[in-house]
């Protein structure tokens, strides 16, 4: 079988290189007429921003997780403890709120920390580290609000989630933020070569003299922030606290990164694409809401959106490599 | 010794050009139930012998007998087919398996359901390696053997497919000194077997012990077959690499401009460097400006060098010292820190980073200098790169296309270039010609000799005796682990140095 030269294969291949764009316009247009016109209705767009900001929010550190050929398991957990933790201090314990976002904060940095610190000191495995810490994350989350909503929340933390700045919700604000900042990382910054490299080839890196182990530790400590920072948006929009408030988005984070572009292999992708990732995943989401589709034939299209995402990925390396020799 | 016997494979009148060439000119050779040792230099055209006997490369001329019969290999299969198998230098082996499995891989012993019959699989085992008497447990991990062991498990897989011929490349020269010696009593069990074995080293020592005949290789020549005993080391050597009378006098090195003036103070003092098992007692020093050669055939220590300076191997006794500072770097960060620069033998694995251009590669690590505020500075980030790509002369002159598409002589050149911008003080070169093209290895050295005019002090290691001394202000030659010698090449020619590197 000429699988190699078959067209199949190089319409994978094509895919992931420029996909984004393509399977964006595509997804686009074919929902646009799908639901005759109601996914592209401004309050629509509107709403699918909002649902994007707080995955793309994760994406962003994920992104930088994956170029460095790691994973991070946990941000839902993180997400989880730092809303839990966060409540408790603005309802229970009467702690001024803005001190409250930073315990928040400062929460989430913490566990990344700890994440980053066991991956590359310790070198423990990262899928298998961030799991775990998934698991003490989110049980702790649950011991601590007891099995139980905490609501309450003082009016003006709605900001995050509700507010809006020139006519864009703050979460949007709040994305957009933290997108160019990740952009300028990656792009300009010596810190983001040097992930680059890392993620290239970690030996080489090593050789070169680059302070692997510290930027190994600084980039689960800004995977750890941004959770905490999408918890802030969460626990705004809904002006609550629940355990299950992470629930899964680490899948989410890693889908939109790897439909983005960021490979799973490590060294290559960026920002941009995983946002844009993020993107697609929520229309294809709300597009088949619009159109009632059953809710369990939609996790398995979610499903094959990731596959499709990952072997083209992986086909297009390859391809690349035979190029080479 | 008894090597009447019948001649199992001979090779007759075998020539082999490469380039216009001869790697192998006439070369007749010919292999009994004996240990036969082929000895000789780099590019001597021993590997180029064995390759032809295994089917990997086919000769332009001359044939090849088979127990009488002649036959001609495609490929290495086909020459395993006839009984003809090889261990290979580097192991290659399953640590994470057990050493059944590893002998076995392939040919389980099954029940009648198909189901692997563990039991029966390690009794053959067993079996397998109870033909060299080893006492090594089959359910152990591979992982877990003394590399001595994991060589003798390699050479009970090979003696398991019944060769009539088996090769042995420099199989010890990855062991420590002791481990050595137990191989040579296998290698003469396995011959004992009706084995005909090859048998090729560097190790005179273990050569003169070991063959019942040698042959030795010079720049593609048949020099001599001699029988073991009639050798001594003194005529071994001299075979190797010619007598001092034929050793052409014009090769020593003129030194031309470069003034070698060993007045400019030391920059860096090792004393009773000890490794175990690799390296022992060894003290040098480099003189400020110097390109100090550090060579030695393969096992000899000398990459353990570079990789203690650079802050990869730790575990290492005695004392260094950097401008009269005691100098110990934890990491390559920290040797970075303190002015080292390392040029790793393994480009692809740790040299460059394939995802990224050339440019990108360049500066890694200069990114310090380059991101000041944390942010690039196009500017500077631009001006490095051209003015480095000009230093090294790299062609094509681009930095935004991607390293992997270079060649692997311009690879090197851009490794090497990633210590030109820094203030290194001490740039440390390991084989910094292998794997690169004939071509480029000229413009390697013209490089390192650039570098010292800046007022950088190069260590050179390397197994390539010759290219060393025709760059080098002093070589150091290593034996064993040990420093034999130190060759001047403005007053002695390249195979003095390895005359004294093997003996």
């Amino acid at each position: 079988m000429k699988f190699r030269d078959s067209k199949f294969i190089s319409f994978f291949s094509n895919l992931s290189k420029n996909g984004v764009v393509i399977i964006f316009i595509v997804i686009v247009i074919a929902l646009a007429f799908l639901t005759k016109g109601k996914s592209i209705k401004p309050s629509n767009i509107v709403n699918i921003m909002l649902q994007t900001t707080t995955i793309g929010i994760l994406a962003i550190g994920m992104t930088l997780v994956i170029i460095d050929r790691g994973i991070d398991l946990s941000v839902g957990g993180v997400a989880a403890l730092s809303s839990a933790v966060g409540a408790i201090c603005m309802t229970k314990l009467g702690v001024p709120w803005i001190l409250c976002v930073l315990i928040m904060l400062v929460i989430g940095t913490l566990v990344g920390m700890i994440n980053g610190f066991s991956i590359s000191v310790l070198k423990m495995p990262a899928f298998i580290t961030t799991m775990a810490m998934l698991k003490i994350t989110q049980g702790s989350a649950h011991y601590l609000l007891g099995g139980t909503t905490i609501f309450g929340l003082p009016e003006i933390h709605s900001v995050f989630g509700q507010g809006s700045f020139i006519g864009i919700p703050v979460a949007v604000w709040i994305l957009l933020f933290f997108t160019l900042i990740g952009f300028l990382l990656l792009k300009y910054s010596r810190f983001g070569r040097e992930l680059y490299a890392m993620g290239g080839n970690p030996k080489a890196a090593w050789i070169a003299g680059i302070n692997v182990t510290q930027n190994r530790i600084l980039i689960y400590a800004i995977s750890g922030f941004l959770s905490a920072v999408a918890a802030l948006i969460i626990t705004s929009r809904i002006m609550c606290a629940q355990v299950t408030i992470g629930d899964g988005s680490e899948l989410d984070a890693i889908a939109s990164a790897v439909i983005g572009g960021v490979s799973m292999a490590g060294g290559e992708g960026g920002v941009l694409g995983a946002v844009a990732g993020t993107f697609i995943i929520v229309m294809i989401n709300n597009g088949l809401n619009l159109l009632a589709v059953s809710p369990y034939i939609q996790t398995a299209i979610k499903g094959t959106v990731i596959f499709t995402a990952i072997a083209s990925d992986v086909i297009r390396r390859r391809k690349e490599l035979r190029l080479k020799q | 010794m008894e090597a009447v016997n019948e001649p199992v494979v001979v090779l007759q009148n075998i020539s082999k050009k490469f380039g216009g060439i001869f790697a192998l000119n006439q070369v007749t050779f010919d292999l009994r139930n004996e240990i036969h040792s082929i000895v000789g230099h780099n590019g001597a055209g021993k590997s180029t012998l064995v390759r032809i006997l295994m089917g990997a490369i086919q000769p332009d001329g001359g044939e090849i007998y088979l127990n009488g019969s002649p036959v001609s290999f495609d490929s290495p299969r086909e020459a395993q087919e006839n009984r003809i198998s090889m261990v290979w230098q580097e192991l290659s082996n399953f640590p994470n398996l057990t050493v059944t499995e590893n002998l076995l891989m392939q040919r389980f012993v099954t029940k009648a359901n198909g189901a692997i019959n563990w039991k029966a699989s390690h009794d053959l085992c067993k079996q397998f390696l109870q033909r060299l008497s080893l006492d090594i447990d089959p359910k152990s991990m591979m992982g877990k053997l003394s590399l001595a062991q994991q060589q003798l498990v390699e050479f009970s897989k090979a003696l398991s497919y019944d060769p009539v011929v088996l090769i042995l490349d420099e199989p010890t020269s990855a062991l420590s000194f002791r481990e050595q010696e137990i191989l040579y009593e296998k290698i003469i069990k396995i011959k004992s077997q009706g084995v005909a074995v090859v048998f090729i080293s560097h190790k005179l020592d273990e050569i003169m012990t070991l063959s019942d005949r040698v042959t030795v290789l010079r720049d593609g020549q048949k020099i001599f077959t001699k029988m073991g005993n009639e050798l001594d080391k003194d005529s071994l050597v001299e075979a190797i690499v010619g007598k001092p009378s034929e050793r052409k006098k014009e090769k020593i090195r003129n030194t031309g401009q470069r003034d070698v003036d060993s007045n400019t103070g030391l920059i860096l003092e090792v004393k009773n460097l000890s490794l175990e098992r690799r390296l022992e007692k060894v003290s040098f020093s480099l003189n400020k400006g110097e390109i100090l050669g550090i060579t030695g055939v393969s096992g000899s220590g000398i990459s353990d060098i570079g990789k203690i300076l650079f802050g990869i191997e730790q575990d290492y006794t005695g004392e260094i010292s950097l401008e009269g500072q005691p100098y110990k770097s934890l990491t390559p960060q920290d040797a970075v820190r303190q002015g080292f620069g390392y040029v790793p033998k393994d480009r692809k694995e740790e040299g460059i980073i394939p995802g990224m251009t050339v440019g990108d590669n360049i500066v890694l690590s200069t990114l310090k200098q380059i991101y000041m505020t944390g942010f690039v500075n196009n500017r500077i980030r631009d001006e490095v790169i051209y003015r480095i790509m000009d230093i090294i002369d790299l062609k094509p002159r681009n930095p935004e296309i991607a390293i992997s598409s270079l060649s692997g002589g311009n690879q090197q050149k851009v490794v090497m270039a990633r210590w030109i911008s820094k203030k290194t003080r001490v740039l440390i070169l390991d084989e910094p010609t292998r794997g690169v093209d004939v071509g480029a290895i000229g413009k390697i050295y013209s490089l390192i000799r650039d570098l010292t005019h800046q007022g950088v002090s190069v260590i050179v290691i390397s197994s390539e005796f010759e290219e060393v001394h025709s760059v080098a202000d002093r070589m150091l030659v290593f034996n064993k682990g040990k420093i034999v010698g130190e060759i001047k090449p403005a007053s002695s020619v390249w195979e003095d140095a390895f005359a004294l590197a093997i003996k």
